[in-house]
């Protein structure tokens, strides 16, 4: 069952990884004398406007769009749970607060909050990564909430409160431990988001700048224009984004899978 | 069609002939015999011409306001609303690239002998359109004043003030003659006056920005901002067509505003517009290859995609630099990305102004020589290389196209180019602070070499972004403004264009091969660059 998506991250992670091994050609070398042009033996992908190897630059573009989908997604993964055990233990005022100001974020749409973000900070790799990272961050929050909720009221919390146990132990020893499987599905789900945020604001300019290729920005600008002419230039780069994102998205569904108890003998 | 010989006396046609473009010998027999001209679908016997109908067309941007002094994405909505002085003949029957000048709502004019004073002798019965509060009374010497004077105005919104700058005086002699007094001797004064920019407006205090009555072929009847602008004919246009009536031929056109170049190809394939113009050589290919119906003209563009210089900012203000940068780039590797496999190398002044240019095989720093480029920058002292940014609009994509093709050219001598996407409102504020490296650009188009050589680089023109000052060529741009002889003028230009492919204050590359497409039944459509007004007068609907 999870082979597929096992697959997918890991030849994925392997073209990342071994990115300047794997290229055929230096993905920003140009060559005028090949310029837009198909698909060949020569360029499996075909080329760009200005002459680049279309595949190189995909397997180069690994590099930014998963390097930004795994730090944002951490980064999300560690404010964004922080926040929701924190609030769904503390309850009372801490849980109100928190939960208002999540409330704030979750109303905005994340490509607008994220595109006002950059806007403020500028570009550049690391904005965009604390950016993506903010704007998942709530969501995440929310979820980790309610679980922490459910598990904080079980018979076992109740128990270590009552042996004298200190908030911060059984925090750490006892409500993460539960909520851990629900996050690890989180994660997953949240390097796809995050990868698509990476394409999306690359696209609109605000993400890795060129000639730095990236699956966001190889997809927009001349290729576009070039769409009905030389689509190559940017399905291609569209089509990774797409099987990486549904990998990360699969493997979430079959963690989810695994670790939800009631889901367990289903098919 | 439109000049004939019968119009003109011999001292005009000599007079227009100097004021259009020198000795132009093209001009002769297009302008003495236009229906001798055999342009295939575009040249019908007068029996032939169809009337009637309404024609769709696509255009990318919309316009801000309708004000033909102020600004330029107003242009092309309100060129065919108003008529100038003088215009450029267009139509089926003119080659691209000839310019030909003509009269206007002007009938004719004369020339002082000093060349300061000139007198128009404006069209008897010229009526504007009947639109409140307006109403179609007559256009007279008071509107010409009247507009004359609006497009002095020092206001920062007439950015094309400097066309007309060397105006002095204007005088109402009676109430169809008016005469203009210059500074000084202004060669290109006529031509200037073609552009929409000079479009005479009714004396009113009504807000042009908000409304358009012109004495034009066609009337703005409805619009939708974003969306669609619909015109219909103006019953009393003061021009007749081949087949003895007035113009237009048709009974209006629709203008819809489609910004994507790929939507405005699938509309015109799936037959929703009748015709489309500046689209780029390998999509127009790739249209015309999947629908054997279309027609289309192709012409090299003449809008000149390229890079100016700040010359303020170090290192570019070492002419040594600024060379090895020209040295490093392989123009026509750019000009076929612009075009997508094909296109055209241009100097300061565009191939496409063939009176005018000059080759660019003949200009020095033009040919790519990477060794010579590295010596340049070596000798300097930037042996190690240097690092430069470029700021630039992510629309249109052109800029893009170019400066990522510089950018792998200028790697090879050591050059590291950086990329800056900037807002439009950013990118304006950077160009009026002259706060800048490198800015990715266009020139503006024009029939006129002064718009790309005073203009652009006149120490003391408002169009000179780039702090350039050049004794030596501010004397022969003033010498080229000067000048009536067309033959002196021609030789100026050269030295002119010689003299910036030295400097390199703009890097120019290139531009793409442009086609006009329409449909089988669209005739007397023929695209025409000058004043960058829409070719419409002409068409008509075979159907």
């Amino acid at each position: 069952m999870p082979k597929v998506p096992v697959a997918l991250i890991a030849l994925f992670v392997l073209l990342a990884v071994f990115a300047p091994a794997l290229v055929l050609y230096d993905p920003l070398a140009q060559d005028a004398a090949v310029q837009a042009k198909p698909p060949s033996g020569v360029h499996p992908l075909g080329t760009d406007y200005v002459g680049r190897d279309v595949l190189s630059r995909v397997i180069a573009g690994s590099r930014p769009s998963l390097g930004v989908g795994v730090a944002a997604m951490t980064l999300a993964i560690v404010v964004g749970s922080a926040l929701g055990i924190v609030s769904g233990y503390a309850g009372g005022a801490v849980d109100l607060l928190l939960q208002r100001v999540v409330d704030v974020l979750l109303t905005l749409p994340g490509l607008v909050l994220a595109l006002a973000l950059l806007a403020v900070v500028g570009a550049g790799f690391v904005s965009l990564i604390a950016v993506i990272g903010v704007v998942l961050a709530p969501g995440i929050a929310r979820v980790v909430r309610s679980e922490t909720l459910v598990v904080s009221a079980s018979g076992y919390i109740e128990a270590a409160r009552a042996v004298g146990a200190r908030d911060r132990r059984i925090l750490i020893r006892h409500v993460l431990p539960n909520v851990t499987a629900t996050i690890l599905v989180l994660a997953s789900l949240a390097i796809g988001n995050a990868i698509l945020f990476e394409a999306a604001l690359s696209f609109l300019g605000l993400g890795v700048q060129p000639p730095q290729p990236s699956w966001g920005n190889m997809l927009s600008g001349p290729a576009r224009a070039y769409f009905e002419v030389a689509p190559w230039m940017a399905v291609f780069p569209g089509l990774a984004v797409s099987l990486a994102v549904l990998g990360f998205n699969l493997l979430g569904d079959t963690l989810r899978d695994l670790f939800d108890p009631r889901l367990q003998g289903m098919a | 069609m439109g000049l004939t010989a019968r119009v003109l006396t011999p001292a005009l046609a000599a007079v227009l002939a100097v004021g259009a473009c020198g000795p132009a010998p093209q001009a002769q027999p297009s302008a003495a015999a236009p229906s001798a001209q055999p342009a295939g679908s575009a040249a019908p016997t007068p029996a032939a011409i169809k009337r009637g109908g309404t024609a769709t067309i696509a255009f990318s941007v919309d316009p801000v306001h309708f004000d033909p002094h102020k600004g330029t994405t107003a242009q092309n909505f309100v060129s065919v609303v108003y008529d100038g002085l003088t215009q450029f003949k267009t139509g089926p029957d003119v080659p691209p690239g000839t310019h030909i000048l003509e009269p206007a709502l002007a009938e004719k004019w004369d020339i002082s002998a000093d060349g300061k004073t000139y007198t128009f002798a404006l069209r008897k019965g010229v009526k504007f359109h009947d639109v409140a509060p307006i109403s179609g009374r007559e256009m007279t010497a008071d509107d010409v004043a009247f507009s004359l004077e609006r497009m002095l105005v020092k206001d920062a919104e007439n950015i094309k003030r400097d066309l007309f700058a060397v105006i002095d005086k204007v005088e109402v002699v009676d109430k169809y003659t008016v005469k203009v007094t210059l500074s000084q001797p202004f060669a290109p004064l006529l031509a200037n006056l073609a552009t929409v920019f000079a479009s005479i407006v009714p004396k009113s205090e009504v807000n042009f920005k908000n409304v358009a009555i012109g004495t034009g072929p066609f009337v703005l009847k409805d619009f939708q901002r974003q969306s669609k602008y619909t015109y219909v004919k103006n019953p009393s246009y003061w021009k007749n067509g081949a087949d003895g009536k007035a113009l237009p031929y048709l009974d209006g056109f629709v203008q819809v505003i489609i910004p994507d170049e790929g939507a405005r190809t699938s509309a015109l394939r799936a037959g929703q517009l009748d015709f489309t113009d500046l689209l780029v050589d390998n999509l127009a290919q790739e249209l015309l290859k999947s629908n054997a119906a279309l027609r289309d003209e192709k012409f090299p563009g003449n809008f000149s995609v390229m890079t100016r210089l700040n010359v303020k900012e170090k290192p570019l203000d070492d002419v040594r630099v600024r060379q090895a940068i020209s040295l490093a780039l392989d123009r026509q590797a750019i000009a076929n990305a612009l075009g997508g496999g094909t296109g055209i190398v241009n100097g300061s002044i565009p191939t496409a102004l063939t009176d005018w240019a000059v080759p660019v095989a003949e200009l020095p720093n033009m040919k790519q020589d990477t060794a010579k480029a590295k010596q340049l920058l070596a000798d300097a002292g930037y042996k190690d290389g240097l690092k430069l940014t470029a700021v630039l609009l992510r629309s249109p994509q052109n800029r893009q196209i170019m400066l990522e093709a510089m950018q792998g050219q200028l790697k090879a001598v050591g050059i590291d180019l950086q990329l800056q996407f900037l807002e439009p409102a950013d990118l304006s504020k950077r160009r009026v602070d002259r706060n800048y490296q490198l800015m990715g650009d266009n020139l503006t188009p024009s029939a006129e070499p002064d718009t790309y050589g005073y203009i652009e680089y006149h120490s003391k023109s408002s169009g000179n972004v780039g702090n350039y000052s050049d004794p030596a060529l501010d004397q022969l741009l003033e010498r080229s403004r000067a000048a009536t002889d067309p033959a002196q003028r021609k030789q100026i230009f050269r030295d002119i264009q010689l003299k910036l492919a030295e400097l390199q204050f703009i890097i120019t590359t290139g531009d793409p091969y442009y086609h006009s497409v329409f449909q089988p039944y669209v005739k007397g459509f023929r695209f025409s660059f000058v004043n960058q007004r829409i070719p419409i007068k002409y068409v008509w609907l075979d159907k």
